[in-house]
């Protein structure tokens, strides 16, 4: 990690090769556009070079840290791209049969893979939150739900996905 | 709380997952402080985000990494000046981080050792004064050892003359013994047979001068052997118990010892 830090060449090289597909892959995900991942995972790449000082060991992995950075960039990505659609409203019926909208080749894995298996109302949450990146907030005043239910229900959520992978 | 209810609540994913929200997460942050088992349940949290990523991994095309580094080596040349601190940052996180924990260490080793210094320093003040007590306990005993040598050089000194004191019915046991110094005009008693004086109250002596009672002073308890002025003409001598200060005249029922001079 300090070799990392003092930002040397060939530390970054050795990140960048061990986790640029695994980042590559969680930003596809989000954004379903693989094109266009590649700009943000440059992005997405040059943020952790600037900003690896602010990595705190005592906080998480390494890698926990660059997926956080990640979703993110991906998920500023797609409000850039989705920009005009953004006032549509949500209702909990536009999810219950909401299609993989992210053709992408790891169809049979991920998370996106995995919601489809959640019940409508879980799905939707997971989408708002996760792939959108709504605040809890939001999401209640998106669907009309008390911010409670909001909450109970990403954890169920969470554990049922948790349950297919483990 | 139950924690192991907590750690299964789900919460953990969803913070790692970037979902969980803001009470959510100062409220891990907390419990992750206080429960080791929070703490270890997040590391292999970890793992299971590590592995939902892995199955969707996608390589990146070759022509990217020279791009980002590319980019990154304009950075450095662009801007020196920012570059330069931080560098230097992290240097100073972990001069930083080194000294904290060497100032700890040192206010304790420092907190240590000043606990010590003060039960030294009180066990030789504590000594000191023991020193001081027994040094002045001698010097008393010295001071008496001396008078007594004193008063026993002057009542073995030839001229002297004893007169007994017995102890009246009730007043005292045993006898005292009043000695009259011709030489250097005193008078001395050894009033061994009156008891201690009571709070307020003082024995006086009285010189008996042609049939009445004259002062001849007041007994100081604390010593062993009280010193009088002569009373020239005396026939006899008492002692009784008056208010502290003395009396002009004797109370006669708390006479305690009495004697008469011989011819």
């Amino acid at each position: 990690m300090e070799a990392l830090q003092q930002r040397t060449g060939k530390a970054f090289g050795y990140l960048y090769d061990h986790y640029s597909a695994a980042l590559n892959g969680i930003i596809i995900e989000i954004l379903g556009d693989e094109m266009a991942s590649l700009d943000v995972l440059q992005e997405v790449f040059i943020k952790i070079w600037k900003q690896i000082d602010q990595y705190d060991p005592a906080k998480g992995r390494l890698f926990t840290w660059m997926f956080n950075i990640a979703r993110n960039a991906a998920i500023d990505a797609t409000r850039r791209k989705d920009y005009k659609n953004q006032k549509k409203s949500y209702s909990v019926s536009d999810y219950t049969f909401l299609p993989d909208k992210t053709p992408h080749p790891v169809e049979d894995a991920g998370l996106r893979k995995l919601i489809q298996s959640l019940k409508a109302e879980y799905k939707v949450l997971i989408e708002l939150s996760y792939f959108q990146g709504y605040t809890q907030e939001e999401i209640a005043e998106i669907l009309k739900l008390p911010l409670g239910t909001v909450k109970t229900r990403i954890r169920t959520a969470i554990l049922q996905l948790k349950k297919q992978i483990s | 709380m139950d924690i192991h209810a907590y750690i299964k609540s789900g919460i953990i994913e969803s913070y790692l997952l970037g979902i969980a929200g803001d009470d959510e997460k100062q409220e891990l942050d907390q419990m992750r402080r206080l429960y080791p088992e929070v703490e270890n349940a997040i590391h292999s949290a970890e793992d299971w985000l590590q592995g939902m990523a892995t199955p969707i991994s996608t390589p990146v095309p070759s022509g990217i990494r020279e791009k980002i580094f590319a980019r990154i080596g304009a950075d450095i040349r662009d801007t020196p000046m920012p570059v330069e601190i931080r560098i230097s940052n992290p240097v100073y996180k972990y001069t930083a981080a080194a000294s904290v924990v060497l100032l700890i260490s040192s206010i304790a080793a420092n907190f240590i050792l000043y606990n010590k210094y003060t039960a030294e320093k009180e066990q030789v003040i504590a000594l000191q004064d023991k020193q001081q007590n027994l040094l002045a306990d001698q010097q008393i005993i010295q001071a008496k050892m001396s008078t007594m040598g004193q008063d026993l050089h002057l009542l073995t000194a030839p001229g002297i003359v004893k007169i007994a004191m017995p102890a009246l019915p009730g007043k005292g046991n045993g006898q005292s013994t009043l000695f009259i110094d011709a030489a250097h005009n005193q008078l001395l008693l050894a009033a061994h047979s009156l008891p201690a004086a009571p709070q307020n109250k003082q024995y006086q002596l009285w010189a008996i001068v042609k049939g009445k009672p004259v002062n001849a002073g007041m007994l100081v308890n604390a010593e062993e052997l009280c010193k009088f002025a002569a009373i020239s003409g005396a026939e006899a001598y008492a002692v009784t118990l008056e208010p502290a200060g003395g009396s002009v005249n004797p109370t006669l029922e708390q006479m305690y010892i009495y004697g008469k001079v011989n011819g």
